[in-house]
């Protein structure tokens, strides 16, 4: 326990912390003295991002009046804290890290839905190694139609599905295509837990579709591995 | 030259075009010399366009939109004095900036060679002791202290300890939809404390309490700790601990145990009388009670 801890906090950062000087530096960056002026600016700033935001509370929260007021109390919220955010940093990256937040703290208990896994039992690269064996997809003539195809009709479903916790590492970077490092800051997360998240959101995702692909007679079942 | 085997490893970090330059290179020298690995990229790429246009079908948020935009007008117009809430600054914790440092080491104490383990709840009874030296006497009695056991077993008896005790959220999920997250404290985070995604959690206090504009501090325990031994009693529920020194006041203290040994810990303290009362009201909004 001991040892480690030294090494990543030395007394001045404490000192920063404990006192509040942290603030004080955050406070440099003041908001514009009017309000009104503040407000415009948040309102060109973070307002436009109100579709991603819901786009992926849905998915987060996976029903329409949670998702919505989810985006609600996300913009009220942003809007209160609007003096703290640097300006000219990612106000996406920070308008999530902020719902992402609030969805962790309000909603994921109340939607948790126990799941038995066994990730280890998933083949890696499962959809490809299937579609290729069964002739559904020709790495000779790609055609990225084949996907919608056989899954279009199935993919939010299976995307709602993921185990919570890889589901938003997997809604952040596959659907609105955040980067690991803003993954990291926006879920709290460090960066080789979002990389295994992503990856084995990846194979659940592929192998529940095959399945789903399987069960609808669309893939054959492959030859013996 | 990488083989396929490295290729997979580094696969989808390429894919996400997250792989340092050098690194990226070889996977790319590698697809262009191996064809199984080539296909099975580019499928990836496809597949993964797919995706994306699927999970980002157009969604109706107009309405939503206008909705907020309506309700931040409203707020914007409010008068200059709540402008100051809206946008509050550091001044907000002043109770806590008005405190000095307490030492690494406190006086007299020669710092101890750490040739004993330091047990681990030593820290927590540490930033528990902080929390209470550096916050001021609390104006208020409220019930007594000897309520507060009372309040704690209720805790219990609401939430199936059982479940309770390996699940830090629980007491969160207790106050949910009082609890909003305050984006300090991920600037709190940037500063070195790395807490992981389930500690999260942990935090609630430091939001409750700022939620109800509580003058409240998250703090760090350093390096060599601080051995402050005091004689508070500390009662343990779920995965929090109550500690209680003075009347009418719970100092709460949530922490979590990061991977690299690093604690994490967020404090507030709150009038009793207030516990008690959110204990009754969750109570009440449980089922079957």
């Amino acid at each position: 326990l001991v040892s480690g801890i030294g090494t990543s906090f030395d007394q001045l950062r404490f000192h920063t912390i404990w006192t509040g000087a942290a603030d004080a530096v955050t406070a440099e960056k003041q908001p514009p003295a009017d309000p009104a002026a503040l407000a415009r600016l948040f309102e060109e700033q973070a307002l436009p991002q109100t579709d991603g935001l819901y786009r992926t509370a849905l998915r987060m929260t996976r029903n329409k009046a949670d998702a919505e007021d989810l985006v609600q109390e996300t913009m009220l919220k942003a809007f209160r804290f609007f003096g703290r955010f640097e300006q000219g940093t990612n106000i996406r990256a920070w308008l999530f890290k902020i719902m992402t937040n609030l969805y962790i703290n309000r909603y994921r208990k109340k939607s948790r839905t126990p799941q038995e896994l066994s990730i280890d039992d998933m083949e890696d690269f499962v959809l490809f190694h299937q579609m290729t064996t069964t002739g559904a997809y020709n790495p000779d003539q790609p055609e990225e139609s084949v996907f919608g195809t056989l899954f279009a009709d199935r993919v939010q479903e299976e995307i709602d599905r993921l185990p919570d916790e890889f589901r938003t590492v997997a809604v952040l970077a596959i659907l609105e295509g955040f980067s690991y490092q803003e993954i990291v800051e926006i879920a709290g997360l460090q960066l080789g837990t979002v990389k295994s998240r992503l990856f084995r959101a990846r194979k659940i995702l592929q192998n529940r579709l095959a399945e789903h692909a399987h069960k609808a007679g669309w893939l054959k079942e492959p030859s013996e591995s | 030259m990488i083989d396929c085997k490295e290729t997979l490893a580094r696969f989808y970090e390429y894919l996400d075009r997250e792989l340092p330059e050098l690194q990226a290179e070889e996977v790319a020298e590698h697809l262009k010399q191996c064809r199984a690995c080539f296909d099975r990229m580019e499928f990836e790429k496809q597949f993964g366009a797919f995706l994306r246009a699927e999970g980002t079908k157009q969604v109706e948020a107009a309405a939503l939109r206008d909705r907020i935009k309506a309700r931040l007008q409203e707020l914007s117009g409010e008068s200059a004095a709540d402008a100051e809430e809206l946008f509050p600054n550091h001044t907000d914790h002043a109770p806590i900036d008005d405190v000095p440092l307490p030492p690494l080491h406190p006086a007299g104490a020669e710092p101890a060679p750490p040739k004993r383990r330091i047990p681990s709840w030593s820290y927590l009874l540490a930033a528990a002791a902080l929390v209470l030296v550096a916050l001021p006497f609390f104006r208020q009695g409220g019930p007594t202290p000897e309520s507060l056991p009372r309040v704690l077993a209720t805790m219990h008896t609401v939430s199936q300890p059982q479940q309770m005790a390996n699940d830090p959220g629980v007491l969160a999920n207790w106050l949910a939809g009082r609890v909003t997250f305050d984006p300090m404290v991920q600037d709190f985070v940037a500063a070195g404390c790395a807490i992981k995604g389930a500690a999260v959690d942990s935090v609630w206090a430091h939001l409750f309490a700022e939620a109800e504009g509580m003058p409240v501090s998250v703090f760090v325990t350093p390096a060599e700790g601080l051995d402050l031994e005091q004689g508070f009693e500390p009662v343990e529920v779920g995965g929090y601990r109550f500690w209680t020194a003075r009347e009418g006041e719970v100092a709460i203290v949530a922490w979590h145990w990061h991977p690299t040994e690093v604690i994490c810990a967020a404090a507030a303290r709150m009038e009793l009388a207030r516990l008690v009362n959110l204990v009754h009201q969750v109570e009440e909004s449980m089922p079957g009670t």
